[in-house]
C-alpha cells in the first residue's frame, strides 16, 4: 500500500449506545496500525466524547458521519453531524479551583478531554452542523518535526 | 436524537458495606445514559455523610466525561460533608479521568505519581 492513505467511513444514526460499534472498528484499526495500547484508548476515549456529543446535539435524525484516515504514521479522524452547530469559544476552559468547589456539573469537560488527548484538533461549525477533526500520530515528536 | 432501548448503554452496580465503608462495583458504562442511575444509586450514601465511598471501576466497559462529572460531583459533595470518595481499579480509565481532575477531589491511588 506505500504511502497511500487508507480512508473509512461509517454513518450512524443519532441514537445513544451505537457510536460503540465504529469505536470498535477503530479500535482494531489502531491496533493494527501499531499504537500502543495507552494511546489506542487514547483514540477511543476522543473518539467516544466526539461521537457522543454528536449524537446529543443532532436535534434531527440525520446519521453522523465518521470518517477515518489512516496512513502510515498517522491515524485522522472525523465526526460530522448535521446539528445546529457552536462556537468552540464560546466553550470555557474548565477550572478546576471551581470544580473542586462545586463539582463537574459546568460541562465543557467533553472538548478539554478530546484536546488532551489527540495531538491536534480542528473545528468546524455552523448552522448547518459540526466536524470535529482529530489526529493521533505513532510517533508525535517526529512526524511534527 | 432516537433512542433504542436495545442498544442503550447499561450499567449495574452492585453495594457492599463493610462498617464505615461501602462499595459500589460498577459493570457497563457509566455514560451519558446511566448517569441518572448512578446518582441515585450512590447519593443516598453521600446524603447519609457515610465516610468513605469506594467506586470499583474493575467492570467499566466506557466512561464518557458527564459520567465522570458526575463522579466529581459526588466527590464534592462527600469530601464537605467530611467524608471521601475513592475510586479503584481505573486501568486504562486512569488517563482520561486524570484529564478531568478527578484526582483532585477524590482518592484515586493509582493516579499518585501518574504522569500524563
Amino acid at each position: 500500500m506505500g504511502d497511500k492513505s487508507l480512508k473509512l467511513q461509517i454513518s450512524i444514526p443519532p441514537v445513544e449506545g451505537i457510536e460503540d460499534i465504529p469505536i470498535a472498528a477503530i479500535e482494531v484499526l489502531a491496533g493494527k496500525m501499531g499504537f500502543a495500547p495507552d494511546k489506542t484508548q487514547d483514540i477511543v476515549q476522543a473518539l467516544t466524547e466526539a461521537c457522543v456529543n454528536a449524537i446529543m446535539y443532532t436535534n434531527n435524525d440525520a446519521d453522523v458521519e465518521i470518517v477515518v484516515y489512516a496512513t502510515h504514521d498517522a491515524l485522522m479522524l472525523e465526526v460530522r453531524d448535521k446539528g445546529a452547530g457552536f462556537n468552540p469559544e464560546d466553550v470555557p476552559a474548565p477550572d478546576f479551583e471551581l470544580m473542586q468547589q462545586v463539582g463537574g456539573g459546568s460541562g465543557g469537560f467533553g472538548l478539554h478531554m478530546i484536546k488532551a488527548l489527540v495531538d491536534k484538533l480542528e473545528i468546524d461549525s455552523s448552522p448547518a452542523g459540526t466536524t470535529i477533526r482529530m489526529c493521533k500520530y505513532l510517533q508525535p515528536a517526529v512526524s511534527q518535526a | 436524537m432516537t433512542h433504542s432501548s436495545f442498544l442503550q448503554d447499561e450499567l449495574k452496580i452492585t453495594e457492599h458495606s463493610d462498617g464505615d465503608q461501602v462499595t459500589f462495583k460498577l459493570n457497563g458504562a457509566l455514560s451519558v445514559t446511566t448517569v441518572p442511575y448512578f446518582r441515585q444509586t450512590v447519593q443516598p450514601f453521600i446524603d447519609r455523610k457515610h465516610p468513605t465511598i469506594i467506586l470499583d471501576f474493575e467492570g467499566v466497559t466506557k466512561i464518557v466525561s458527564r459520567g465522570v462529572g458526575a463522579a466529581i460531583d459526588m466527590a464534592v459533595q462527600a469530601k464537605k460533608q467530611g467524608g471521601k470518595l475513592r475510586l479503584e481499579n481505573v486501568g486504562k480509565y486512569g488517563r482520561s479521568l486524570y484529564i478531568q481532575g478527578v484526582h483532585l477531589v477524590a482518592d484515586v491511588p493509582e493516579l499518585e505519581g501518574f504522569e500524563p
